[in-house]
Order: C-alpha cells, then structure tokens, then sequence
C-alpha cells in the first residue's frame, strides 16, 4: 500500500467543501489516517465546524494531484479536488468525523493502523472535508491516506 | 477504554497547552469518536470498540462487510451497464 498526501483549500464559495478524495475509474479502498484543519486567514475569533463526510459522487472542484510520500511510489489512481464550487453527493448522516473549532485553533487527527477511515473501492466514491465559512477566510486541509 | 485507537490534538492560541484527545473508529460505522465525550462500548463479537450509537444497536455488523456489500453493489449495477 502506497501512502499519498493531498492539501486542499477553500476561500468563500456557496459550497462548503474543502477538499475531498475520491475513486475513480480503476477503484481502490481510499484509507485516511491523518488530517490536519487549519485557517489561514487574519486571527479572529469564530466558530468553524468541520466535518469528513462520505460521498457518492464527488462533484466539480479544482483537481489536485496526490503526492506519494515515497517518491518510488506510483501515481495515486485516487482523484483530488479542492475548492468545490459544486458540492459532492453526500451520504445522509454519514459523517464520520466532526469538530467544532475556534478560528485560531488547528486541529490534528491520526489513526493507528486499523483505525483509518475507509471508503469503498466504487467509483465516485469517496470522502468530503467540509466546514462551514462563509466569509471570504482561507481555510486549509491536510489529507493522508492509502489506496489499497 | 482500555486500548484507544486513534490519537486527536486542537493547538488554540487561548488554550495554555495544546489539547490531546484519544479517539476510537468504530468497527461498524467507521465513524471517529472521542473517549471522552463518548466511551461508546465494545462489541464481543468482533472484539472491537463501538461509538455509543452502534453500541446501542446491540447487533454485530463490521464495517468491512458493509465495505465489501456496497463494492459487490456496484460491480453488479456495472455488469448489468
């Protein structure tokens, strides 16, 4: 298994995800373990809530290319996207991670072995990080996963 | 919680260290829940921790099954095109 890393940001559009990760054609098992939230905009104090949501279909967005972690690795067969301007089919109440933060504050996740959030091996499917700005804030993500 | 699975930390500028969570993925829904907010349950089935919502169902369905019947879905929906 191959580990992969993607960034992704968002500043205000009518959707609200960030980035996501999705199968493509050539499906395989996306495997998230790490993510990291984060704004980059002037300090202020507001309250994002973040969430990673299942999706069926991933929706328009700017394509972002997974970097492999070892160079040696291939090239992920895994489609990243980043500042949607049109919001992925989300599965209702499929959420899998939610946090609410302050502005200021950034947020790290990480999963031992076992304990990473999978998506199925289906096409289209995938995983959304979204939150909730509506002001013209930059925000960041972090993706690391495996394709399995 | 004997073995929490996943490690979360919130870095806040207000906060006068950084704040560190131990989480679990529940093994029926994959969801990512903290211990200390929700201690969830254990299921004695698959021997795996449970966010509080599964644990509640008080059935055994491992998230890989779910995995493998949504694949099986769709390579059947694929070759019937």
């Amino acid at each position: 298994m191959a580990n992969y890393s993607l960034q992704a940001s968002r500043t205000a559009t009518a959707a609200k995800t960030v980035g996501s990760v999705a199968a493509t054609a050539t499906p395989r098992r996306i495997k998230i373990y790490e993510c990291t939230f984060g704004c980059s905009g002037a300090p202020a104090d507001n309250i994002f809530q973040w969430e990673i949501q299942r999706f069926t279909a991933p929706g328009t967005s700017t394509a972002v290319t997974p970097q492999p972690l070892d160079p040696a690795d291939a090239a992920a067969l895994t489609a990243g996207g980043s500042n949607h301007t049109v919001e992925p089919t989300y599965t209702g109440g499929a959420f899998l991670l939610t946090v609410d933060l302050n502005q200021r504050a950034t947020f790290r996740w990480v999963a031992p072995p076992g304990g990473e959030l999978v998506t199925p091996a289906t096409n289209q499917n995938g995983a959304g990080v979204l939150n909730s700005v509506a002001t013209a804030l930059g925000v960041d993500v972090d993706l690391k996963f495996q394709e399995q | 919680m004997t073995q929490p699975k996943g490690y979360m930390v919130i870095v806040d500028p207000a906060m006068p260290a950084p704040v560190e969570f131990d989480t679990i993925t529940c093994a029926h829904c994959n969801r990512v829940v903290r211990v200390k907010k929700d201690p969830g349950g254990f299921c004695r089935v698959c021997m795996r921790a449970l966010c509080g919502p599964c644990a509640d169902l008080g059935k055994c369905t491992p998230f890989e099954k779910k995995l493998e019947a949504w694949e099986a879905r769709d390579r059947f929906l694929r070759s019937v095109g």
